[in-house]
């Protein structure tokens, strides 16, 4: 709750109004794309190929006749379900690995942290593509391999809140009176790590949409014909000179949603002053 | 800081073991027996078998392991389903141009993000600063294979000063690297400004100002070392990036090296090819990293005398 206050307090603040802004037009455009987009996005008019940007489709059209706003505008959703999903697992099973490792302590700790330590051996791409390897391609396969490198990242964060948490007056006093673990986790430790977990999760988002779209572009992630962005690039790259518009505006979305969760996420930051 | 040494290195072979796990359970990814797949449908049992000993499928999986230890310890990484040529081969001839993009691409990021850093810090909030900070968040808000696209229209396509894709020479390297390299020069320059801010407030700077010393000399005798400390030690996340981002610029580009190599791979199912590709840019990785670190701890003192 307190949280939230912060947030309602910051309203005027310039880089948090942005990134909510753009956020928020984006979430509008996921939930009601047949509101706003003009045509089917699936619906091919193979009498008005590679159209460059006119009255009637405003980014134009590609090899199948099909409206490239339609299904940009379209594409938020799949975009958007990808990033909550993995972050949302990645983060929930990160912050129970740092909850465990930070509360607990001793053996279990020095367990946890050396396993977290295996996949940021990695770079971030190359585990999404053994990770693509073993589950196959496709939505799943991206939510997994992005979730699965989230978890160290979230698991680090809360076992060092934990780790302060757990020295205060406050908790040792809960223990002292004899309150059980589950209760002093929920009541007095809990709250000290909403605000760097909210912080990760939404500069987190920003790195997934840039990596699912990464996969799909190299097409192991969404398969064509579902309008996914970085699948649109791929298409439209074959006609890169002839009708650049293919790649540009694809990108373009990216660009901005991307910027969007990192405005976001620097501005949560400032606010809630946390250091990350 | 012998003994500190020596700690970062021991610490390198549960995490290399753990690595080499990871690239060793990607065999079981494929549905079904991996030597049923490798051979054609008509093959009979006793061919399957026989393959099966041969790859030694018929063994527990700890000692499958150990065996794949050790193969890799005689620098066999197997052969290509594929091509059925030794893999060991074709990452000799691929892995060098990924080493080549990687560096270069990192030359660039520390020259162009050290002049932004630098000319940033001299002038804050001035229209430059302001500028080249916009700048900065773009490059990481970019996607990196679009960020291609717009090079290859732009200079190749519309300027024709560079060849669009492939490896033709010195100018082929340049639209790749500058790629891989555009979130890293933002994040370079952005360390740089904001540690020679804080180092311009310390009494030695203000002692050679009184000296009279002029704003370069400042900078470049006195501020800089310090400074350049917290930009090094993100310089082996970001050769990871690189390495990483390799798997998406390398495609666009069409560049011979290791991250077209696996995303073919992964393409056409050809598993020890995965296997060996992730291994070494990740082995790459990890080596990468424990450099940094020992740069890092010969450079800042006060680290190398505790």
């Amino acid at each position: 709750m307190e949280l939230f206050n912060r947030i309602k307090g910051n309203l005027g603040n310039k880089t948090l109004f942005a990134g909510m802004a753009i956020i928020a037009i984006l979430l509008f455009c996921a939930i009601f794309p047949n509101w706003i987009a003009m045509y089917d996005p699936h619906a091919q008019n193979l009498e008005n190929v590679l159209q460059s940007v006119s009255i009637n489709h405003l980014l134009g059209t590609d090899e199948f006749g099909r409206d490239v706003l339609s299904r940009l505008i379209y594409g938020t959703r799949i975009t958007l379900a990808i990033i909550f999903v993995s972050v949302l697992t990645g983060g929930f099973i990160g912050c129970l690995f740092g909850i465990l490792a930070g509360y607990i302590g001793k053996f279990v700790d020095t367990i946890i942290m050396r396993l977290m330590d295996i996949p940021l051996a990695f770079p971030g791409v190359l585990l999404s593509l053994a990770a693509i390897q073993i589950v196959g391609k496709g939505v799943v396969g991206i939510i997994i391999a992005t979730s699965f490198y989230a978890i160290p990242q979230f698991a680090r964060l809360v076992r060092v809140c934990i780790l302060s948490a757990r020295e205060s007056f406050y908790v040792q006093g809960a223990q002292a009176i004899g309150e059980s673990h589950i209760s002093i986790i929920w009541r007095y430790i809990l709250p000290n790590i909403w605000a760097p977990t909210l912080v990760l999760a939404t500069l987190r988002c920003a790195i997934v949409v840039q990596i699912a779209a990464a996969l799909s572009f190299l097409g192991l992630g969404v398969q064509p014909p579902t309008p996914e962005w970085g699948a649109m690039i791929a298409a439209g790259k074959m006609y890169l000179v002839r009708s650049p518009h293919l790649t540009l505006f694809p990108g373009l979305a990216i660009t901005i949603t991307v910027f969007g969760f990192n405005l976001l996420g620097d501005a949560l930051r400032d606010i809630m002053d946390v250091k990350l | 800081m012998i003994s500190e040494i020596i700690k970062r290195i021991l610490y390198l072979i549960p995490v290399t073991l753990a690595v080499i796990f990871i690239t060793f359970i990607v065999i079981y990814s494929i549905p079904g027996n991996p030597a049923e797949v490798i051979l054609d449908l008509e093959a009979t049992k006793e061919n399957v078998a026989a393959l099966e000993k041969e790859m030694g499928l018929d063994q527990p999986l700890y000692v499958q392991y150990v065996i794949y230890i050790n193969k890799l310890l005689h620098g066999n990484l197997g052969y290509s389903y594929r091509t059925r040529r030794s893999i060991a081969g074709e990452v000799r001839s691929y892995y060098p141009n990924t080493i080549i993009l990687a560096v270069f691409a990192l030359v660039l990021a520390v020259v162009i993000g050290g002049i932004v850093g630098i000319l940033s810090a001299l002038r804050p909030n001035s229209y430059l600063d302001f500028a080249f900070r916009g700048f900065s968040v773009l490059g990481i808000s970019v996607p990196e294979f679009w960020f291609g696209f717009l090079l290859i229209l732009f200079f190749a396509v519309f300027l024709r000063w560079f060849p669009s894709e492939g490896k033709h020479g010195i100018s082929s390297c340049f639209l790749p690297a500058l790629t891989l390299s555009f979130s890293a020069i933002g994040t370079i320059a952005r360390l740089l400004r904001t540690s020679l801010l804080e180092i311009f407030h310390e009494p030695y700077i203000r002692a050679a100002r009184a000296k009279g010393a002029s704003n370069v000399m400042i900078v470049f005798r006195h501020a800089l070392k310090n400074a350049m400390i917290p930009a090094i030690t993100v310089l082996g996340f970001m050769m990871g990036r690189f390495l990483g981002g390799a798997v998406v610029v390398e495609t666009v580009f069409n560049w011979p090296g290791m991250g077209r190599l696996a995303v073919d791979a992964i393409l056409g199912r050809d598993i020890p090819l995965i296997q060996a590709t992730i291994l070494i840019l990740a082995l790459t990785y990890i080596i990468i990293n424990l450099m940094v670190d020992l740069l890092y701890l010969t450079l800042d003192p006060r680290i190398r005398f505790h």
